[in-house]
C-alpha cells in the first residue's frame, strides 16, 4: 500500500476508533475523554500548548545535535582506532541502559534545575543507534573501491569523503528514524521527570490536576511531533537518495 | 495523493513545528498578572494581603453554594468515639486491596498495625496494602477498579477529581492527618548543625533563596507569592525530587517536603538545624492520608467501608497509645524503607500534632469548612476550575 494513503487512513480512522472504543469499552472520560473534549482543549488552550511545544523542541534539538556529534566523533574515531572501539562499547552499553531515573537525580543535585539534565537525558536516549548504525556503514565500505582508492594513492580524507561516508549515509539517515523520533520522546520524559516546563512539565499539571483531557491533548500533539519528526527524516532520506529510484526507472 | 500535495502536507506539518518555536509565552494567569501590576506598582504586602483574602471570601461563598464539601465527604461511616472493639463473628470474609499513599514505609503505621493485631481480621476483612510511590496515583486506581480503597496522600485531589470535567465520583470517609504536612525545608545557617533550629520563618525569608519544587507544585509558590506580596523574580524556582540532599550540598535553600519524612533524613546525616515553614500555618491547610472509596461502594457496600474503618481506626489508636510497639512493626512491615525502631518513633513524634489536629472533633473525622476552604484556595490559585466559580 501506498506509504502516504496509509498515513491519511491512520489520520481519518484514529478519531473513529477512539469514539468505537468508548462506545464499546464503556470507558469513563477519566481514562479516554471523547475526542471533541480534547480538541477543545487543543483550540482553546492552543497558546499554552505551543509555547510548552517550544521549550520540548528546543530541548530535543539541543540533545540530538549533542549526541550527533558525541556519536559520529566516536564512530569515526572506532574506524581509525580500532582499541578504542573495543575499549568504549560495554561503557556505551552501560550508559545507554542505566534507568534514567537514577541518572536524573544524580544531575538534578549536581546541575539544578537547568536545560542541562534535560539535554543529557535526550543524547542518552538518541546517541546509541546512531553510533551502532554509523559505525556499521562506516565499515561497510566496499573493499573493492576501498583497494582501487588506495591504488590510486588516495588519501585518508580522499577515501573517508568519496567512500567510507557515503557508504554510512543510508546507515546514518535509518538511524535518525529511530533518533529522532526518539529525542522529541525523550525530551517529554525528562520533562516529566523533573521539569516545570515543555509537554512532560503538562503532563504532569494535567495528570495531579484530573484533567484528563488535558493528558491527552499533550499526548496527541507529543505523537504528532514525533511522527512530523519521522516524516522529515523520510523526505530528506527521499532527496538525498533520489538517484537510486532514478536509476531504476 | 501527488508528490506536491505530499510536500504541503510535510510544510504545513513544519509551519506547526516551527509556529512552536516561535510562540510567545501563554497569558499570565490572572494571579500572575496581579503579580505584574504589583510589581510595576510596588503595594505594601497589607495591601496585597487583603486584597488576597476578599477574592478568597467571595470563592469561597460561590464553592459553599456551587460545590459543597458534603457532596464528597463524610464522615458517617467512621466509628463512634467511645465504641468499644469487639471481634465480629465471620461467616464469610471479604478480600479488598487498599492504595497506600506512598511506598510502604512508617507512614502507613496504623494500617500495619491492623494486619498485625488481628483488627481488620475482627471485622471479617482480609487486606492486601497495595503500595504507593513516585508516578502511582490511587485516587485514580480507585476510579478505574484496581483497587478498592484508597488513602491518598493529598485530600486536595478528592474534590479536584471530583469536579474535574473529566471525572470520577468519589467519597472521602476519613483522614489519618488533620492538617497538611507540606513544608518548604531548609537549614538554619545561625544555628550549629548538631543543634535544633527554633527559627520560625517567613515569606520574606524566600526572597532571595532557591526553592525547589516537585513537579506541578508551582501553585504552592503562587500562593505565598500572591498572599504575601513576593515578586515572582525574587525566588529562584528549581524543580526538585523527594531527597533534602539539594539542600543539603548547596544546590537549592530550600525544598518541598512533609515535615513528617524529610526533616528526620536530615538528621540522620547529622543535620539537625533543619528549619521548615508550614503552609498549614500560613493559611494552606488540608487534609493529608485521606481514606477514600468509589461513591458505588459507598452506597451499596456502606458495611463493608464501615468494618474498614472501624479497623483503620483501631489501628491509628494503637499507634496513638503504643508508638514504641507501633514503631516495631511498622520497621517490620516497611518493606519498601530500611528504616531503624528510631526512625519510625521520630516520624510518629513529628506527626502526632497533625493527627490530633486543632479542632474539637474526634480523630479521622474532617469538617466541611476546611474541605470549602481549600477547595477555594485551589480555585483562587488556579488548581480547580469550578465553572460557577470562575
Amino acid at each position: 500500500m501506498n506509504e502516504r494513503l496509509a498515513y491519511i487512513i491512520m489520520i481519518v480512522s484514529a478519531p473513529i476508533i477512539w469514539v468505537l472504543t468508548i462506545r464499546i469499552t464503556e470507558a469513563p472520560s477519566f481514562l479516554l475523554p471523547p475526542p471533541n473534549m480534547v480538541a477543545d482543549i487543543m483550540l482553546s488552550e492552543h497558546q499554552d500548548l505551543l509555547f510548552h511545544t517550544r521549550i520540548t523542541l528546543v530541548t530535543a534539538l539541543s540533545g540530538y545535535v549533542v549526541a550527533n556529534i558525541i556519536a559520529i566523533s566516536l564512530s569515526v574515531s572506532f574506524l581509525y582506532l580500532p582499541w578504542l572501539e573495543a575499549l568504549a562499547v560495554p561503557w556505551t552499553v552501560v550508559i545507554k541502559n542505566v534507568p534514567f531515573v537514577t541518572i536524573a537525580t544524580i544531575m538534578i543535585i549536581i546541575l539544578g534545575d537547568t536545560p542541562m539534565p534535560k539535554i543529557i537525558i535526550v543524547v542518552l536516549v538518541t546517541f546509541f543507534p546512531i553510533l551502532a548504525n554509523v559505525t556499521k556503514g562506516l565499515k561497510s565500505a566496499d573493499s573493492v573501491m576501498l583497494d582501487r582508492m588506495q591504488t590510486l594513492d588516495s588519501s585518508q580524507w580522499e577515501i573517508f569523503t568519496k567512500i567510507r561516508w557515503p557508504s554510512a549515509l543510508p546507515y546514518y539517515i535509518a538511524a535518525h528514524e529511530i533518533a529522532f523520533t526518539g529525542s522529541i520522546i525523550g525530551a517529554v520524559v525528562a520533562e516529566w521527570l523533573f521539569a516545570r516546563e515543555g509537554l512532560g512539565a503538562l503532563i504532569v499539571r494535567g495528570m495531579s490536576q484530573y484533567r484528563a483531557d488535558r493528558v491527552w491533548a499533550v499526548t496527541i500533539l507529543a505523537s504528532a511531533l514525533a511522527v512530523g519528526a519521522y516524516l522529515l527524516v523520510k523526505a530528506v532520506e527521499k532527496y538525498l537518495f533520489r538517484w537510486q529510484v532514478e536509476d531504476l526507472t | 495523493m501527488n508528490r506536491s500535495t505530499f510536500t504541503l502536507a510535510l510544510i504545513a506539518l513544519l509551519a506547526l513545528m516551527l509556529s512552536a518555536c516561535v510562540a510567545q509565552a501563554p497569558a499570565a494567569p490572572a494571579a500572575e498578572e496581579g503579580q505584574m501590576a504589583a510589581e510595576e506598582e510596588p503595594m505594601a504586602e497589607e495591601a496585597v494581603e487583603a486584597g488576597s483574602e476578599a477574592e478568597f471570601e467571595q470563592i469561597l461563598a460561590c464553592v459553599e453554594e456551587n460545590f459543597p464539601a458534603e457532596s464528597y465527604f463524610t464522615n458517617e461511616l467512621l466509628p463512634a468515639v467511645d465504641a468499644a472493639w469487639e471481634p465480629m463473628e465471620c461467616d464469610s470474609v471479604d478480600s479488598i486491596k487498599v492504595g497506600m499513599p506512598w511506598v510502604l514505609n512508617d507512614e502507613e503505621a496504623p494500617w500495619y498495625n491492623a494486619i498485625e493485631l488481628g483488627y481488620f481480621a475482627d471485622v471479617c476483612l482480609e487486606v492486601e496494602l497495595v503500595a504507593g510511590g513516585p508516578g502511582v496515583d490511587h485516587l485514580q486506581t480507585l476510579a478505574g477498579g484496581a483497587v478498592d480503597i484508597a488513602v491518598v496522600a493529598g485530600g486536595s485531589t478528592v474534590p479536584s477529581l471530583v469536579a474535574s470535567p473529566t471525572p470520577a465520583d468519589v467519597v472521602a470517609v476519613g483522614t489519618f492527618l488533620k492538617h497538611s504536612p507540606y513544608i518548604w525545608l531548609g537549614l538554619d545557617p545561625d544555628t550549629p548543625q548538631d543543634q535544633r533550629s527554633d527559627k520560625v520563618l517567613t515569606p520574606q525569608d524566600f526572597v532571595g533563596a532557591k526553592v525547589g519544587l516537585q513537579p506541578g507544585n508551582d501553585y504552592l509558590f503562587e500562593f505565598i507569592a500572591n498572599k504575601h506580596g513576593i515578586a515572582h523574580d525574587d525566588v529562584e524556582l528549581m524543580a526538585a525530587g523527594f531527597t533534602p540532599d539539594p539542600v543539603l550540598v548547596g544546590a537549592m535553600d530550600y525544598i518541598g517536603a512533609w515535615i513528617v519524612n524529610q526533616p528526620r533524613l536530615m538528621e540522620e546525616q547529622g543535620f539537625m538545624n533543619w528549619v521548615a515553614f508550614r503552609f498549614s500555618d500560613w493559611g494552606w491547610d488540608g487534609y493529608g492520608d485521606v481514606t477514600v472509596v468509589r461513591r458505588e461502594t459507598f452506597e451499596e457496600n456502606p458495611d463493608l467501608v464501615s468494618r474498614f474503618l472501624a479497623a483503620q481506626t483501631q489501628g491509628l489508636n494503637y499507634l496513638l497509645e503504643n508508638p514504641d510497639a507501633s514503631a516495631e512493626i511498622a520497621v517490620v512491615y516497611g518493606v519498601d524503607a530500611q528504616l531503624t525502631k528510631e526512625q519510625a518513633l521520630r516520624r510518629f513524634e513529628l506527626q502526632e500534632a497533625l493527627v490530633l489536629g486543632s479542632d474539637d472533633l474526634p480523630i479521622s473525622h474532617m469538617s466541611a469548612d476546611r474541605w470549602n476552604m481549600q477547595v477555594a484556595s485551589m480555585i483562587q490559585y488556579d488548581q480547580l476550575e469550578l465553572e460557577a466559580c470562575k
